[in-house]
């Protein structure tokens, strides 16, 4: 597994995110989960999301792009990997660390 | 004389201050208005569910500029500044959060649904946070 990377998500993948599912439209929640997180977190051992300069995230984009790496993965396993930074967006960031950490609970039931 | 300076400059800077937490106070209500205005539109008025996508990145893009506007002062008491973080995101979650926000196939809501009233409510104990005493940051 190679080291680190940074994606930066409003180059990269869109400046206007979408939805949650991906029957909501282009570059939804779900979309960016399955092309872009989980590839990167198969790669890399730790991944930087940059937020930053995008239109805005709705919540349901934020739970179905890094909720469900909660899910998945687990709140411990996820919080040594991945880093989320928005500088113009700070609550984007809490909600989708705030998501991670409910679904991971879930996991666990 | 040092005293009376002193004082004065004080006193200037203290009205300064109250004349900017008023401004504020003044903008970030009007600006929480307008979003639950939209919001519920969003949900409810047939014509905005024709243009769901321009209709949700202007939420998004409010919403967004609301928490910012709302980082620009700290409350006076530092504990009540983590209550409203959670207000801030509580309002995204709960307008942005079900599926149907960005889905162009969502049906119309009616003005007295579950999610309406869920909206209204969290309108409400944000002004109830905004009316809470408030520094400029640095002081």
């Amino acid at each position: 597994m190679q080291p680190s990377v940074v994606f930066n998500v409003a180059k990269e993948f869109s400046r206007f995110p979408g939805g949650r599912r991906r029957d909501h439209g282009r570059h939804s929640g779900e979309e960016f989960r399955e092309t872009v997180a989980i590839p990167l977190l198969e790669k890399y051992s730790r991944v930087k999301f940059v937020l930053t300069g995008s239109a805005g995230y709705s919540t349901g984009f934020l739970d179905e792009a890094f909720g469900e790496l909660g899910a998945l993965y687990g709140y411990e396993a996820l919080a040594q990997r991945i880093e989320l930074e928005a500088e113009d967006d700070p609550d984007a960031v809490y909600i989708a660390w705030q998501r991670i950490k409910d679904a991971s609970k879930e996991r666990r039931k | 004389m040092l005293a009376t300076h002193f004082l004065t400059v004080w006193r200037e800077r203290s009205k300064r201050t109250f004349e900017e937490i008023t401004r504020w106070r003044t903008d970030v209500r009007a600006l929480l208005e307008e979003i639950s205005e939209e919001a519920r539109a969003h949900y409810t008025d047939p014509k905005e569910i024709e243009n769901t996508q321009a209709s949700a990145q202007r939420l998004l893009g409010k919403l967004k500029r609301f928490g910012a506007k709302m980082r620009d002062v700290t409350c006076v008491e530092p504990s009540q500044n983590k209550a409203t973080s959670e207000l801030i995101a509580e309002l995204r979650s709960t307008i942005t959060g079900p599926d149907a926000f960005q889905d162009t196939q969502r049906a119309v809501l009616p003005a007295d649904s579950a999610l309406i009233e869920a909206i209204m409510e969290c309108e409400a104990r944000l002004r109830t946070n905004i009316a809470l005493p408030r520094k400029s940051k640095g002081t």
